[in-house]
């Protein structure tokens, strides 16, 4: 399971050519430990990450690429284990929810 | 970017879809080939308002640009739930579906501590929400937050403004303020249908030998067929489950129960107005059960059902009921909501006043029997539904009034109750169309509070208050002043006190005093 960031998820914005936006932080070592450490729900995997949600989905095969989603994406069964491994915070899951 | 491809179906003024395909601007970096071909953009126009629009850095961009195969998937997979599911996911909050999300989409403080009640409430809404928002298809994209769902015999389109995780600050769609709008199924599902069948076309022979764009073409094509689908699509006007496979229980269930009826009386109850794509017209079996709780009991299913076969009669609405029948849209001003209600009880009125006005206030079992509505008293044991009003093509028109509900222990109780109804059957159809409501906790809200706001002008013309007022013999602005007028007028203390109050002859201030005296007095007589 490798990483390989997706042009779309990163900064500069160009308009009309991009989409949920990663932070700037998330550089791709920091990418491949969340993607290492995420939960799988059918064909994605989440992760948390200072409070907020990331997905990531398989384009071609072992390789991912991934992005910031609200809470309210992330199907409640991932969150309610996410939060019992204390990678996140109900106060940070409504926070964070769209 | 240039436009490779591009289809818009349907009237702006009403509704219309647009998608169009154009090259990935950066490759197939990092994604699925097939959604790589599907880069483009999308338009949803309603009532004239593009759902789309919005500004990037400040400028204005009509369509949304993303990846589209999943969110045509997603349209596909959710074809039935999107243009025939209208119950909402845990409780009936709002007019709308966008605001009744946002309003449940966490558990009750009360409740999040009970672990498992907090995960059933929790899966319920996700189930929900990733049926009918096209958020839940966004997969990275930046898209409006646009609801849709069946709303009765239309689709309810609605929407708001809430800012996506991942979304730039200077990213922002035009239309702000939450709305919503309810447009006939045909026109909204052959806008979606004609755009989506394309572009599958499309992207199919752009690729016909990728596995899952042949699966989706595939798909796509299957919805056209009222035969294959028509069964479960009634399971979702229905509604009686959570997901599909209880919703599609639910309904076999109900069918089961049916089953005691002769074929005729059956037909009369399941028979459904199918289109291709979508039924337009409501069963009338899916009407009324979409309207009570998703878990009904059996006791009542049958009761229900037993109610409706008895009132069977292929010449449909009596003559006089015909020349008042119509349906009449909800109003979307910005005046009192009791406003549009009070205006058609006075409608009434002014009709029947001579045969049902009299000094001891409005017979309103009069007025059901001169419309030609048979009205019964039977007990429903889920005591959250007052009343059921039924009516169509092959019934006569009836009003149920549910005894063990507690407001109908009371003869005021049972008036409201009867009056509130004869408003379902009044102005909630076209002549000869179905009407089945059961008035409830899940009965639509706005349908709901216009009929209260019949029932309490028509057993409280404006005309008789004032001769009731005339006559009083304490102050008004008193517990025993509304008393007085609530008994002579055959209405409920509570009715009495807020109608007093929409009338103007109350303030809102005298209004509440008198509910905390109330209140007060209450609690002095139960100690």
């Amino acid at each position: 399971m490798s990483y390989e960031g997706n042009p779309k998820h990163k900064e500069p914005w160009q308009r009309g050519r991009r989409g949920s936006l990663c932070p700037n932080e998330i550089d791709l070592r920091l990418a491949m430990t969340l993607l290492a450490q995420s939960e799988v729900s059918g064909r994605k995997r989440y992760a948390a990450y200072q409070g907020k949600a990331y997905c990531a989905r398989e384009h071609r095969d072992g390789l991912w690429h991934g992005y910031p989603v609200g809470w309210s994406e992330v199907p409640p069964e991932v969150r309610s284990l996410l939060v019992q491994k204390g990678r996140v915070t109900h106060r940070e899951v409504k926070r964070y929810w769209d | 970017m240039s436009t490779r491809w591009e289809k818009m179906t349907g009237d702006t003024g009403v509704f219309a879809f647009k998608i169009s395909f154009s090259s990935d601007p950066d490759g197939r970096d990092a994604i699925d080939p097939a959604e790589s071909l599907s880069w483009g953009g999308f338009q949803i126009w309603v009532e004239g308002r593009n759902l789309c629009a919005h500004l990037e850095e400040g400028e204005r961009i009509e369509s949304v640009h993303w990846y589209l195969l999943p969110f045509l998937e997603w349209l596909a997979s959710n074809w039935n739930p999107l243009l025939h599911e209208e119950r909402p996911a845990v409780e009936n909050k709002a007019d709308c579906a966008w605001e009744c999300l946002q309003l449940t989409r966490f558990p009750p403080l009360a409740v999040e501590e009970q672990v498992n009640v907090a995960a059933a409430w929790e899966k319920k809404w996700y189930s929900w929400w990733t049926r009918h928002s096209i958020r839940a298809s966004r997969e990275g994209g930046l898209f409006p937050d646009v609801v849709l769902r069946r709303w009765r015999d239309q689709i309810e389109v609605s929407w708001g403004s809430v800012k996506a995780v991942g979304a730039p600050e200077h990213y922002q769609f035009l239309e702000s303020e939450r709305g919503f709008a309810r447009l006939p199924p045909k026109v909204v599902a052959d806008a979606l249908y004609d755009v989506l069948n394309d572009g599958a076309r499309y992207l199919f022979d752009q690729a016909a030998a990728s596995p899952r764009l042949k699966a989706f073409h595939a798909h796509v094509v299957s919805l056209r067929s009222a035969k294959r689908n028509e069964d479960q699509r009634l399971a979702w006007l229905a509604g009686l489950g959570m997901d599909e496979p209880s919703i599609r229980q639910g309904w076999r269930r109900l069918k089961g129960y049916l089953k005691e009826f002769g074929d005729g009386q059956r037909a009369s109850l399941l028979d459904a107005q199918a289109g291709e794509l979508v039924i337009e017209g409501s069963c009338q079996a899916a009407m009324m059960f979409g309207s009570v709780a998703p878990d009904i009991r059996k006791r009542d299913a049958l009761a229900l059902a037993r109610y409706m076969v008895g009132l069977y009669n292929p010449e449909g609405d009596p003559e006089p009921l015909r020349d008042v029948v119509r349906h009449e849209l909800l109003s979307r001003s910005a005046g009192p909501s009791w406003e549009q209600g009070y205006a058609l009880a006075e409608e009434v009125l002014e009709r029947f006043s001579g045969q049902i006005v009299g000094d001891d206030g409005v017979d309103i079992a009069g007025l059901a029997r001169l419309l030609g509505v048979k009205t019964e008293e039977s007990a429903v044991s889920d005591t959250a539904i007052r009343g059921v009003s039924f009516a169509g093509p092959q019934h006569r028109a009836g009003v149920l009034l549910n005894m063990l509900h507690e407001a109908n222990a009371y003869p005021s109780g049972r008036r409201f109750t009867l009056a509130h109804e004869l408003c379902h059957i009044l102005f909630d159809r076209e002549i000869g169309q179905p009407v089945a409501v059961a008035s409830g906790p899940w009965a639509p809200r706005d349908i709901e509070r216009r009929a209260n706001a019949f029932a309490a002008m028509l057993l409280m013309p404006h005309r008789l208050v004032r001769e009731v007022l005339a006559r009083l013999t304490t102050r008004l602005e008193t517990r025993e002043g509304i008393a007085q007028v609530a008994q002579r007028l055959g209405a409920s203390f509570d009715a009495t006190l807020r109608h007093l109050t929409n009338l103007g002859f109350l303030d809102d201030h005298t209004q509440q005093r008198i509910r905390f005296e109330t209140y007060q007095a209450s609690i002095r007589s139960e100690a």
